[in-house]
């Protein structure tokens, strides 16, 4: 797992939302294996790139089934609706993220802690080989981040996928990233092994801010230090 | 025992499709057998049965005629205009992400009135009065989105603000039309047209107007899935694959022409456009391929009950648009009232 950090305002969102091409460059190109995404369709982009967004807004109370079963959209043709097989694809993805027992239940209905793994659901009945989230485990309690990130590491590991995330909490990166980007004012600040990369000066150079970067074996924690901070 | 019939529909939708089904063949061989010339339900039957297989009936010719001549074509027109208003509805509300929009929130009903009186004002004959009504709803929605383009972009909120700006310029117009119309025989006429009617209708509406509610109605039904997908929000939909330009724009098309092709023939006539798709949430589910076939299904029925009413409760015929406004407004607050218990699983 690629994961992009960095203050409010530093363009990670914008990172992601330039790949699924919500927005366009104003300079330079993107490409997915190869492609330039400017010249495909946008079903092909969706059957490449599955995307979890971090604010989903719902207007009306779809069940978590019928909301999971929109993913098999790029795999639909014009005037196609979804079959049997794209419905044992979205109760697969259901399965795997642990929601089967709200899959009948409005997704209106449920905690922000679960709407995010329907989102993340969705994604995977998407069947893209590249998934972006952007911030899967904000509005959380700590529980629930540590067990979505849980199951997007094991929904990688079974579907062999390359996930790209935006993440703000450097503790989590740590632990579940096999490589940290660090964004700053639209620039890459550092990039490479996150336990190699996340030093007390990085972190003051990235956020501003005094930290105490703690090791533990193959372990790295990052801990502010809030009062010295007051004192100045 | 209402409650617990409702709930078992709710559980088996199959059963609920076939009730409807049902319930809507009873009601239209209803409409045919009522009217201010009696003809028993059983008579009526035994006409239908009689015409559909081509057998001689005793029954006596003026049977037929007011059955066939007379109450069909305004019965099929209910029905079309119903399913028509109910399926716009259903399509706004899901293209726009909002359950209160109404099918003529792009300005097409102020557009299509405004040609139907502009029509009535020059004297033409009613076919060419309704054709303005019809030209000028498509005028409307045009102008709404091609303003709502050049001034920011195609997201709803501005088409919207604009359908509101160019409605109420077309509104302001047909008052200017009212106030110069000679006021003892074209101003009631448009005022009356106005306030929504089926009596306007005339056998040859059907021939001119069936090929585009059917093929809209089918463009719809087809289309239906992709509602779910729009609904979802604009960028949501562009990640699930969706060209949402091309696709909200074919739905924004085929809806506005079934809404102002209704409003042409028989004016305005709201609230069923707003009910009919809460409704169906309440039974059937958001899932709009669920919600679609329901909307086609029950609204023409709704058009048709209210319509009955509406011919059969005076002896002066009282327009539909204002019965329909009486039966929705208090029926809408109910199912505000009912939503949150009944969304409920």
């Amino acid at each position: 797992m690629l994961t992009v950090a960095g203050p409010n305002a530093a363009g990670k969102s914008t990172l992601l939302r330039l790949i699924t091409r919500a927005i366009r460059p104003s300079g330079g190109s993107i490409s997915v294996f190869g492609n330039d995404i400017a010249h495909m369709p946008l079903r092909q982009i969706a059957k490449t790139i599955s995307f979890v967004p971090q604010i989903h807004k719902p207007m009306f109370p779809f069940t978590v089934f019928e909301m999971v079963l929109a993913g098999r959209n790029p795999h639909l043709g014009e005037l196609k609706q979804p079959g049997k097989a794209d419905e044992d694809k979205a109760l697969a993805a259901v399965a795997l993220t642990g929601i089967s027992d709200i899959a009948g239940r409005p997704y209106t209905k449920i905690s922000g802690g679960q709407l995010q793994l329907v989102l993340i659901a969705r994604a995977i009945a998407q069947e893209a080989p590249v998934m972006l989230l952007d911030e899967p485990s904000s509005h959380l309690d700590i529980r629930n981040q540590i067990g979505i990130l849980k199951t997007i590491d094991r929904i990688r590991d079974e579907h062999e996928l390359c996930i790209i995330s935006v993440l703000h909490d450097i503790n989590l990166s740590l632990a579940f990233s096999d490589r940290l980007i660090f964004l700053k004012n639209g620039k890459k600040t550092a990039e490479g092994n996150p336990g190699d990369i996340v030093t007390a000066e990085m972190v003051k150079e990235v956020y501003g801010v005094e930290t105490a970067v703690l090791k533990d074996g193959e372990n790295t924690y990052v801990a502010p230090h809030l009062k010295n901070n007051e004192k100045k | 025992m209402w409650p617990r019939i409702l709930k078992t529909m709710k559980k088996n939708k199959p059963l609920l499709f076939t009730g409807l089904i049902i319930f809507g063949i009873l009601v239209f061989l209803a409409s045919l057998s009522i009217g201010r010339y009696h003809v028993s339900m059983a008579d009526t039957a035994e006409a239908v049965i009689s015409k559909i297989l081509g057998t001689q009936s005793d029954l006596p010719g003026e049977v037929f005629t007011v059955i066939f001549d007379i109450r069909l074509p305004r019965i099929l027109l209910a029905l079309l205009v119903g399913i028509s208003l109910s399926l716009a509805g259903t399509v706004f509300q899901g293209v726009f992400r909002n359950p209160l929009v109404s099918p003529f929130i792009l300005g097409v009903s102020s557009g299509a009135g405004f040609g139907i009186a502009l029509g009535l004002v020059l004297g033409l004959n009613l076919f060419l009065v309704k054709l303005l009504g019809f030209g000028f709803g498509i005028v409307t929605v045009f102008l709404a989105s091609f303003l709502g383009s050049a001034l920011y972009n195609r997201s709803s909120i501005t088409m919207v603000l604009s359908g509101f700006v160019i409605g109420s310029l077309f509104s302001a117009a047909t008052s200017f039309l009212k106030y110069i119309a000679d006021p003892y025989t074209r101003l009631p006429a448009i005022t009356f047209w106005l306030m929504g009617s089926f009596s306007y209708a005339e056998g040859g509406d059907l021939k001119y107007s069936a090929l585009i509610f059917i093929a809209c109605i089918i463009g719809i039904f087809l289309l239906r899935w992709k509602l779910n997908i729009l609904a979802m929000g604009e960028e949501e939909a562009r990640n699930l694959g969706e060209n949402t330009g091309r696709t909200g724009s074919l739905f924004i098309v085929l809806a506005t022409l079934l809404t102002a092709i209704s409003v042409s023939l028989c004016g305005i006539i709201g609230w069923i456009g707003l009910i009919v798709p809460h409704i169906g949430r309440m039974l059937v589910g958001p899932d709009h391929r669920k919600l679609v076939p329901f909307s086609i299904l029950f609204g023409g029925t709704f058009m048709l009950i209210v319509d009955d009413i509406a011919r059969t409760i005076s002896s002066i015929e009282i327009p539909v648009g204002i019965l329909m406004a009486i039966i929705g407004a208090p029926l809408f607050i109910i199912l505000l009232l009912k939503k949150n218990l009944h969304w409920e699983e």
